[in-house]
């Protein structure tokens, strides 16, 4: 388990380097001066054309795309990104607020909705061709036909302005900054945020659970004389998940994607909202550090999927598959 | 003499139904287990020999159930249990599954759960039946492991079914059929995924067990090389009915039923004479929804009668032992019994 | 094959059974009439409607659901009934064009991977996995924050970040298709390996691709619409069902008039569920082993 743990980890790193290059190459293109967003602006606002000019070779901005490109990593690694264009405020001070709302929600997102999509597909597979499989299924394709963003608009209309039973947007009352406080806020982003892959998830689950039930092992499993509930859980739904996994690594990019929506129909202080506010205001600095990081979440995200799949199957862990 | 068959299937039906269709899989199936000794169900693929072996404990897929007969089963002399009475996975069946009667199945290769250890899959069943201590199951099933030619059991233990190659595999299966001591063991072509030379090797070894154990053995096989090899008793089935029942030398010195004499034919036995020529049936296995009026082996049999399209052939006891199922014998019957 | 209860063997054509399975499906065909309605809708816009999607009159600003303004007016003036009939034409052609060219570049590269495999194979494959590390609809809105919104970029951005999805199902296809001996027996023929690609290997693969080509106009279908409901897809002055949820973006809008989000909502829901059930039929007619 730790050599598979320590060459998947090894694998990772080429990858990270690779989205900093292509981060640090969406820099390059993206129109202005990077000095601009390389110094303070307060500072830069006594600065005359000459002092600019000095800045510019002590930052090494003359330098080739290459060595630009160390440094530069150097000092994101160092925590300094850089400034916002529209407000001058440390892209690493943003990133630090927003990061920990973002990872919150979409967290939860994730737990929720794969605990739903697996007991749901597991359900359905068990109560196969029942009223129970049909509602599950149709409200499935239900589920991944309705845009995220209509959920979301009708869940506040009804909840949050219609009954009054949530708060209709935002992340915390003033003053009240603990998550137990937060709660409220978090639970119709959390539950939108988690519909399709909730809904992707269980279609699968059922799939896959329909497999393994007809698999010979299960049916030696039942000659043992196990009860029906060991037989499904333990031999059925453990072998189930293990395909399952694959698509819970291809939908998380798809469910962080989420969080530029809902974070924005909700009016939650996010990566998200972030990253789309900076689209609009032209800070692409600020856009292309908030990418770097969600790229970097999604590969964390997909690393600790994979270790999850090699606890539960021995012949990833072996190496055999 | 009834209380010397520790088994008994009488008159067992079991249905498919498949969308709008009921496939009759088992039709009127009946044959006996004697204490200590092993019966080979012989037959085509398809001919619901393993559906029969699956009814027994009722491990039917969904889309199965037994619409009729019984399965009787005498652990002691004292006691007899309908096996068919008990509901499909009621805690009565449960506990005669894997304890009283074990299965292996014909495909070793898949009937191991890929994701944990064959240690902890014998132990599944060992300490479901046996209240052990981990140490003391632990201890059994590496000396049954170990029995069964595994090599270093302690080491194998820990290990994975995809570490194991097929024959080995098939050694574990046996192991977690023989674990819990069992009365009777059904395997069902336990040998078929395997090389011939493996084949001999897991045959010698349900012997042995068989001998070590005392443990009355149904083999389900096509192979009738294999049940002239290990079995006292043969039930040959054809479309879900068995057409001939009868001890080994039965069968094989003086067949009765077409399809027996034809299947006899059509496998080479060891030590036949150079100038025998091989023969194969005629014509193919009809599709198993197909409904017959008459009996099924009609289409193919060179017996054939006017008889045989109309009506069901009753079964004949032949001798003591012997039963057939056709209308040639209908004269030699020592009784009626439909 | 298709058997009577009498035992006997009729052939029937391959595609002939496939619309049988099909029309089998009720799901399916209630997915292809959703589409058609859409579609034909869509198309003869003008039939149903004499208003001008884009006219803007700041005299009938915001007028509720009347005989006149089927589903009202938005804050413009314009009426929403004729903006959603004609934003149907702009957001169901940009689903499907970006997935078919997303499906275009998705099977070339997946089959020239699969075939051919080694160095480029793996190239392939590992780009396939740094794109996915970034989220779809955050590539998008970077590319369309640098390139402007334009209809022409939004597809072909849409086609750019979408073609990994077939790319790996054509290429894992021509693996398995290519150890199979039909084209061995190619091989052993002389036929050259761009033919046999070209030729025999990629129309094998053709069902499954239909499939996520439905798939992904749905996809896309959606995100068009959340890009635009976000202020970041298709510009706002072509009327798509995107924009005309974008139109109700106000909170004052969205509180107090119901029927300019509530109406493009439904409507996006059920075309692209139509979609998902169509595409859902062709699934269980390609996949044989369903």
């Amino acid at each position: 388990m730790l050599k598979y743990f320590f060459r998947r980890l090894l694998s990772f790193i080429p990858k990270i380097l690779i989205i900093t290059i292509l981060i640090f190459i969406g820099l390059e293109f993206v129109p202005g001066d990077p000095i601009s967003y390389l110094i303070p602006p307060e500072q830069m606002a006594f600065m005359t054309e000459e002092t600019i000019a000095n800045m510019r070779e002590n930052l090494g901005l003359n330098d080739p795309a290459y060595i630009r490109y160390f440094k530069w990593l150097g000092n994101i690694l160092k925590g300094d990104m850089g400034y916002s264009l529209i407000n001058g405020v440390k892209i690493s001070d943003i990133i630090w607020t927003r990061l920990p709302a973002t990872i919150e929600l979409t967290a939860l997102g994730f737990a929720v909705a794969t605990i739903l999509g697996l007991l749901f597909g597991f359900i359905s597979a068990l109560k196969r061709n029942t009223p129970i499989d049909y509602s599950l299924t149709a409200l499935g394709m239900v589920g991944v036909s309705i845009p995220e963003f209509f959920f979301g608009l009708s869940a506040i209309v009804v909840f949050g302005l219609t009954f009054r039973w949530l708060p209709p947007g935002g992340r915390m009352t003033p003053g009240q900054p603990g998550f137990f406080q937060r709660i409220p806020y978090l639970v119709m982003p959390v539950l939108v945020i988690g519909i399709s892959y909730t809904a992707t998830l269980m279609r699968y689950t059922r799939g896959s659970m329909l497999d393994t039930m007809n698999k010979d092992y299960v049916k030696a499993a039942r000659s043992k004389g196990l009860s029906e509930t060991r037989v499904n859980l333990v031999h059925s739904f453990r072998n189930a998940i293990i395909p399952v996994m694959i698509i819970i690594v291809n939908r998380i990019p798809i469910l962080i994607a989420g969080t530029v929506v809902i974070e924005s129909v909700f009016n939650y202080p996010g990566m998200g909202k972030l990253i789309l506010e900076s689209i609009s205001g032209s800070d692409m600095p600020v856009v292309m550090i908030a990418t770097f990081f969600i790229a970097l979440a999604v590969l964390i995200a997909s690393f600790l999927v994979d270790l999850l799949s090699a606890l539960l199957d021995p012949r990833i862990r072996f190496g055999k598959m | 003499m009834e209380k010397d068959y520790i088994l008994q299937v009488k008159n067992l039906e079991t249905r498919f139904k498949i969308g709008k269709k009921t496939v009759h899989a088992v039709n009127d199936v009946s044959f006996n287990l004697r204490r200590g000794t092993t019966l080979g169900v012989v037959g085509e693929s398809g001919c619901g020999k393993s559906v029969t072996a699956l009814s027994i404990m009722q491990l039917l897929p969904k889309a199965a159930h037994i619409e009729g007969g019984q399965v009787l089963y005498t652990p002691s002399p004292e006691q007899t249990l309908n096996l068919t009475d008990f509901k499909r996975n009621s805690k009565e069946l449960r506990s005669i599954r894997g304890k009283d009667i074990a299965m292996i199945f014909q495909d070793s290769l898949s009937s191991l759960d890929p994701v944990y250890s064959i240690g902890w899959q014998i132990m599944e069943n060992l300490r479901m039946h046996e209240k052990l201590s981990k140490k003391e199951a632990k201890e059994k099933i590496i000396r049954m492991l170990g029995e069964l030619g595994i090599p270093s059991p302690e080491d194998r233990f820990k290990s994975y079914p995809f570490e194991f190659s097929g024959g080995m595999k098939q050694r574990v299966m046996i192991a977690i059929g023989m674990i819990c001591n069992p009365n009777i063991l059904i395997a069902d072509e336990p040998t078929t995924a395997l090389d011939v030379t493996i084949q001999a090797q897991i045959l010698a070894l349900i012997k042995q067990m068989q001998q070590e154990h005392g443990t009355s053995v149904i083999l389900i096989t096509h192979n009738m090389g294999i049940v002239a090899e290990i079995c006292d008793e043969v039930a040959v089935m054809y479309m879900g009915r068995v057409v001939e029942f009868g001890s080994l030398l039965q069968i094989f010195e003086n067949p009765h039923h077409p399809y027996t004499k034809a299947l006899l034919k059509s496998v080479p036995v060891l030590g036949m004479g150079k100038d025998t020529e091989l023969e194969s049936i005629e014509g193919t296995t009809p599709d198993a929804s197909t409904v017959f009026k008459g009996c099924e082996f009609e289409p193919r049999c060179p017996f054939a009668m006017k008889k045989c399209t109309e009506e069901h052939p009753m079964v004949c006891e032949i001798e003591e032992g012997h039963e057939v199922r056709c209308w040639l014998y209908e004269e030699k019957c020592k009784d009626d019994r439909r | 094959m298709a058997q009577t209860k009498s035992g006997k063997i009729y052939k029937s054509s391959l595609a002939k059974r496939n619309m049988l399975k099909f029309a089998s499906n009720k799901l399916a065909l209630v997915g292809l009439f959703i589409i058609l309605f859409f579609t034909l809708c869509a198309i003869f816009a003008p039939l149903f409607t004499s208003y001008d999607p884009s006219y803007v009159d700041p005299k009938v600003r915001l007028l509720p659901m009347s005989s006149e303004h089927l589903l009202g007016t938005d804050n413009a003036g314009r009426d929403t009934f004729t903006r959603l009939l004609y934003g149907g034409r702009i957001s169901i052609a940009v689903g499907l064009s970006a997935a078919l060219g997303a499906a275009l570049i998705g099977c070339t590269l997946g089959s020239i991977a699969g075939y051919y495999g080694g160095r480029f194979d793996s190239f392939i494959i590992y780009v396939g996995e740094i794109f996915t590390t970034f989220p779809q609809i955050m590539l998008v809105l970077i590319l369309v924050g640098l390139s402007g919104r334009s209809l022409a970029n939004l597809i072909l951005i849409f086609c750019f970040t979408g073609w990994m999805g077939t790319a790996r199902l054509v290429r894992s296809r021509v693996l398995s298709l290519k150890t199979e001996p039909f084209v061995e027996s190619c091989v052993a023929n002389g036929i050259s390996g761009f033919s046999i690609m070209f030729k025999h290997i990629l129309p094998n693969t053709l069902g499954p691709v239909i499939v996520s080509i439905t798939m992904q106009t749905a996809g896309f279908v959606l995100a068009e619409a959340a890009l635009s409901f976000l202020g970041m897809g298709v510009p706002t002055a072509i009327p798509t069902w995107g924009n005309v949820i974008n139109a109700a973006s106000s909170f004052h809008i969205f509180q107090n008039y119901p029927n300019l989000w509530m109406a493009p909502g439904i409507v996006i829901s059920l075309f692209v569920l139509g979609v998902n059930f169509f595409g859902d039929g062709l699934r269980d007619v390609f996949d044989a082993t369903e």
